[in-house]
């Protein structure tokens, strides 16, 4: 992969690996994206939805009369006539969890605050609003379920009556021997509660599709923001009677998602429903308090009665555990969070015995989707939570129990308790990085010397992994009979009619960089520079270049992305190679690319531009070299090399590449308002092979700002009625850029022995800031009240109230001396 | 993207006088400054205008002029405005500084301190300070101009003492005397204030030996309106300002006085806790900054 730009100047051995400028920025600069709202239609016309005003009710009647009658409305959608339209979303959770029955519109009940009730479509988006104001529903409101924990009483409310109880799913995990490691250990640390909180990732642009039905052809385009369109078609196609080969996604700029935008397909099934009706094309776009009130929210989850056995000498044997994770009203892309934490079971550590008692329920609020650092977080979370309480109430050190207990870098590639294969990394390496990054051993000493001053520093970890490149072969361990495995990405490269080099993936970037990633792998292999290479913007299944898998979620466009990328370039390299050294009568390996020609090895008279090399296959091509069969149109599919995993023990590997994300911070705490502040933040990264480190470096920017937003000023909150009180930005706190503290980073590459190109995902991170900022509080905390910092939101009321716990109250943590 | 308000008139007068005049005359009419509170209202369709009156572009409210004791500020001066006044700067420089940390550039171009007296909304920056420092108020109204004291301006929660058909025209800001100094500090979310949970303002006068001679201590965001901390006043009247001092002064605060709210941002027995803990903070800043003034 080694390329001369031309002999005299400069030689650059790759593009890999250099942080040129993006190819995005440009027109995104420029205000030049193009976004779904950017598009027009002839005679389109505008969705307005009417949402519930509660949590939780029955809908006695609606009524839509005075709204079809007002000026400018062409139709409107209600529940009943969904009911008749369309059969409820597929479920993937097994029976009876399987029983939820999803419509895009709410049908006999809501079920949270903000569920879309009736859409309004009309000539304007104003005449589709204010008819809407004149859509009569009777509710009859029925107590709310907010939390996870009610939401297992028999006495509640349930959902979904058909189910029998709220429970989606429920498994028990069980790996090595807990009970065995409980009689080993030296004592057990208990903690009856860990909370993490509800919070979303805010992606600038908000859910948007335009949506036109073509009868002739029962087609549908569907111009939308989705991250994942074959998977929303999936659940479209037969919820809506179309086959998915009728769906026409379109993606283009998309500005933001973080995963929020895979579950809008519900959204879109009532403009595709509408499109049909109404014979128009169909926009809708969210509004942003429609977004936080029925967008999709991140996964909720309560642990309780963690047990935790250790030696005296900080050896951690395991963990026991409950865990309740909260979806929301409908599971949607739920229960797979239910398996998708245990791709990073141990974490960053070596204990080999681990039972996870899970169960996954419904609740009177916002479905959840797939959010940043989706499911793993959450599991992370605790993990880091239980690392610094063991540290703290055994009296260790906190940096030495994680590098005493961390998976050294030796024991890669490490095949953790459930299967999983670490594929590398240095983690003791990565935290002493971190550690440089916010000058440990100065704070460390400032610490002691302001003790008893009423300063009030702390100093915290958090140690990650961000597993990328799914098996989805993981389904079936919440359900037996998905027909789901593996991964895979498909891309095509050709050349054009004079010779341009174009590159189309199934992907749908949100930011992160794929045109200009694409064109530096494309640039290498076929000796160009990466503006000479044109990358295709978002997933269009009418190019006819996507699998089930295509999209942009999960980290993994580095694996799967670019290995496909890179599949097709070298396809296409060979062919050229085959062209032109049937044109000179060389040996196709005499061939080399360099600089947009093909030319004989040392022969620089033997050269022959793409241009000409297009003209002869796609408009001259009777002066085709005999025999040769080349299309210059070369299409390859990326597949990781991935088994089903044993649903019975629930193991096998879930992930291809393990990114390491390892944060360290120093906070200063008010302590008369339990405001804190941050003074320094560091991120260490390992993220493989680099192909383009700045855009790594963006990633992790990304990952810290929102992760500190959601560990000091973001909360979905909803009262005991179920009425959400965060709605909007003025009561939801969305992290800015003046609200995140300057973030050092650093990077070492630890390559993957397993994806083509030795990267790995990284894009989510792994909730490093939830975890370190946690546990500096936590730091701060063994200074006063000894108080246990047990959620992961943690406002400044909460701190002032974590510093006044009386020292006799219940902690919530007890260490058991184990004589037996 | 379109604003999704309801339909509604819109009328932009040349003249205060047509403004005062439109606004008696119109049935349910409204006035429309810098937009940045009203607007998010109307999008919100809870009540609303009929008709806005566009007052942002009224000449006669963006005069600052300096009088003898105090600064003339129109109503419809906008922040941005306020922040590059030389005469602001000069006489009441804490006003500089206290609408320089609102929201962000785009509110602080548009909005103006009318809007933001007369929006009135707890964490508001502008009531609170505007209080401590003794503004008086110039309301319009067809029955021509009143004088409003501040302590008597802001009634409750998005409530002032204008009457109907009434705009205010002016704010009347006292020089910062000499030996005097203004101090502000909210308890607010992240790294700019906005959603103040808690405000804390306050002035005080030294005496030429450095005694307290006048103070004025006043908190938002624990009550329905801003509320002046008398008994804590008068702790502090003739002391040194010292910490013991503000320690004796602050044992005194009249708890009864607080009402707080309890919402999202926080609960009301923490914003009680945060009163004495914000007022006695701004009381320090005003402190430092008198201080400083006797040293010039
Ligand atoms: C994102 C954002 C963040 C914000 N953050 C803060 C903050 O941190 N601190 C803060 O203090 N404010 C904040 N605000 C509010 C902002 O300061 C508003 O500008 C202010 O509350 C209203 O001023 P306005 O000129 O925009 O008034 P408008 O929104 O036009 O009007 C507000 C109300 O006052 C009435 N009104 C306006 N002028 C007059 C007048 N002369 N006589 C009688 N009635 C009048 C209007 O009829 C209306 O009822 C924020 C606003 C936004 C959008």
């Amino acid at each position: 992969m080694s390329q001369t730009l031309t002999e005299d100047k400069v030689s650059i051995k790759t593009w890999s690996g250099q942080s040129i400028p993006r190819k995005e920025d440009g027109r995104l600069v420029k205000g030049q994206g193009r976004f779904a709202d950017d598009i027009r239609r002839h005679h389109e016309a505008h969705v307005y939805l009417l949402r519930s005003p509660y949590g939780h009710a029955r809908i006695r009647a609606v009524d839509v009369s005075a709204a079809e009658a007002a000026p400018g409305v062409i139709a409107t959608l209600t529940g009943a006539e969904v009911h008749f339209l369309q059969k409820p979303f597929m479920q993937i959770a097994p029976l009876p969890g399987g029983y939820i029955e999803d419509y895009c519109l709410a049908v006999d009940k809501v079920r949270f605050m903000g569920e879309p009730v009736v859409a309004v479509l009309a000539e304007t988006a104003e005449a589709a609003r204010d008819a809407a104001d004149l859509v009569e529903v009777d509710y009859e409101p029925l107590p709310a379920l907010i939390t996870g924990e009610d939401a297992l009483k028999d006495d509640g409310p349930v959902l979904h009556g058909k189910v029998g109880s709220n429970v989606v799913w429920h498994g028990l995990y069980d790996w090595g021997s807990i009970d065995e490691a409980k009689r080993k250990a030296d004592k057990i640390v208990k903690i009856d509660r860990l909370h993490f909180h509800r919070f979303t990732s805010t992606p600038i642009e908000c859910n948007a599709a335009v949506v036109e039905y073509y009868p002739g052809s029962e087609e549908y385009t569907i111009w939308c923001n989705n991250t994942m369109p074959q998977f929303a078609a999936m659940f479209m196609g037969p919820a809506l009677g179309i086959p998915t080969d009728r769906m026409h996604f379109i993606t283009q700029d998309i500005g933001g998602s973080f995963g929020n935008k895979i579950t809008n397909y519900v959204y879109i099934a009532i403009c595709a429903i509408l499109a049909k009706k109404s014979g128009r094309p169909v926009r809708w776009t969210e509004y942003r308090t429609d977004h936080i009130l029925g967008g999709s929210h991140g996964n909720e989850r309560t642990f309780l009665d963690i047990e935790v056995p250790v030696k005296n000498d900080g050896t951690i044997l395991g963990i026991d555990a409950r865990a309740i994770d909260d979806c929301g009203a409908y599971p949607r892309y739920e229960p797979l969070g239910s398996v998708i934490w245990s791709q990073v079971v141990p974490g960053a550590y070596q204990f080999r015995n681990v039972r996870v008692d899970y169960t996954q329920v419904v609740t009177n609020k916002c479905p959840v989707g797939p959010n940043r650092g989706y499911s793993r977080l959450q599991h992370l979370w605790m993990l880091e939570r239980v690392i610094d309480i063991v540290a703290h109430e055994l009296n260790l050190d906190a940096v030495a129990i994680r590098k005493q207990n961390y998976i050294q870098p030796e024991q890669m590639p490490y095949e953790t308790p459930n299967g999983c294969v670490y594929d590398s990394g240095d983690y003791p390496r990565c935290l002493d990085l971190a550690l440089d990054l916010i000058h440990y051993d100065h704070w460390r000493q400032r610490q002691r010397e302001l003790s008893g001053t009423g300063k009030l520093i702390g100093i915290g970890i958090g140690s990650t992994l961000d597993s990328g490149t799914n098996n989805f072969g993981q389904a079936r361990i919440i359900n037996h009979d998905l027909p789901f495995s593996g991964n895979g990405e498909v891309s095509n490269v050709k050349l054009d009619l004079y010779g341009e080099v174009v590159v189309t993936i199934g992907t749908t970037p949100q930011g992160q960089g794929h045109e200009t990633t694409a064109a530096q792998v494309v640039a290498d292999l076929l000796g160009l520079h990466p503006d000479q290479v044109r990358v295709l913007i978002g997933h269009d299944n009418g190019r006819n270049v996507y699998t089930g898998f295509s999209g942009t979620y999960a980290s993994q466009f580095a694996v799967t992305g670019l290995g496909a990328v890179r599949g097709a370039a070298l396809k296409l390299k060979n062919e050229i190679e085959l062209l032109a050294a049937g044109i000179f009568g060389a040996a196709p390996d005499a061939i080399e690319l360099v600089d947009g020609t093909a030319r004989v090895k040392g022969k620089a008279e033997m050269a022959i531009p793409f241009i000409g090399l297009a003209n002869i296959v796609f408009a001259n091509n009777a002066t085709i070299p005999d025999g040769l069969d080349v299309s210059l149109n070369c299409t390859y599919t990326y597949r990781p090399s991935f088994k089903i995993p044993d649903v019975e023990r629930k193991f096998g590997n879930l992930t291809l590449t393990y990114a390491t994300q390892i944060h360290a911070c120093v906070i200063e705490v008010d302590e008369a308002t339990g405001e804190t502040k941050i003074l320094e933040y560091g991120a260490a990264d390992d993220s493989g092979t680099l192909i383009h480190p700045q855009i790594v470096e963006g990633q992790v920017h990304g990952a810290a700002g929102l992760g500190i937003g959601a560990a000091l000023y973001e909360a979905l909150e909803y009262d005991a009625e179920g009425q959400m009180i965060s709605p909007n930005f003025y009561a939801y706190k969305a992290v800015t850029a003046v609200d995140v503290p300057m973030i050092k980073t650093a990077a070492i590459e630890s390559p993957s022995p397993f994806s083509p190109n030795g990267a790995k995902g990284m894009g989510e991170g792994g909730g490093a800031p939830l975890h370190a900022i946690c546990s500096a509080l936590q730091d701060v905390m063994y200074q006063r009240t000894r108080a246990i910092v047990s959620d992961s939101y943690n406002p400044a009321e909460r701190v002032y109230r974590l510093l006044r716990q009386s020292e006799t109250a219940n902690r919530g943590v007890h260490v058991i001396e184990n004589r037996a | 993207m379109a604003l999704l308000l309801r339909e509604l008139e819109y009328v932009r007068p040349d003249s205060l006088e047509d403004a005062v005049r439109l606004l008696s005359e119109l049935p349910d009419a409204g006035l429309l400054a810098g937009g940045q509170s009203l607007i998010n209202v109307l999008k919100m369709r809870i009540g609303g205008y009929s008709t806005l009156i566009d007052i942002s572009r009224l000449r006669e409210l963006k005069a600052i002029e300096v009088g003898e004791k105090s600064l003339r500020v129109g109503a419809g001066v906008t922040y941005d405005e306020l922040m590059h006044s030389m005469e602001v700067s000069l006489h009441r420089p804490t006003l500089v500084d206290v609408v320089g940390r609102i929201a962000d550039p785009q509110v602080r171009n548009r909005g103006t301190l009318g809007g933001n007296c007369c929006y009135n909304d707890p964490t508001c920056h502008l009531p609170p300070i505007l209080t401590a420092i003794g503004t008086v108020f110039e309301a319009r109204g067809s029955h021509g101009t009143r004088m409003i004291p501040a302590s008597e301006f802001f009634v409750s929660y998005y409530q002032t003492s204008l009457g109907p058909g009434e705009m205010l025209v002016a704010l009347h800001v006292p020089k910062l005397k000499s030996r005097s100094g203004d101090g502000f500090v909210p308890l607010s979310v992240g790294g700019t204030d906005v959603l103040n949970i808690i405000a804390g303002a306050a002035t005080v006068t030294l005496a030429e030996e450095g005694g307290i001679e006048e103070v004025v201590i006043v908190v938002t965001g624990a009550s329905e309106r801003p509320i002046r901390l008398e008994s804590v006043e008068e702790g502090l009247k003739g002391t040194a300002g010292q910490p013991d001092d503000a320690d004796r002064a602050f044992s005194l605060l009249d708890l009864a006085l607080l009402d707080p709210p309890d919402d999202v941002h926080a609960s009301a027995e923490y914003r009680r806790d945060m009163v004495p803990v914000f007022t006695r903070r701004a009381l320090e800043q005003a402190m430092k900054n008198a201080r400083r003034g006797i040293h010039d």
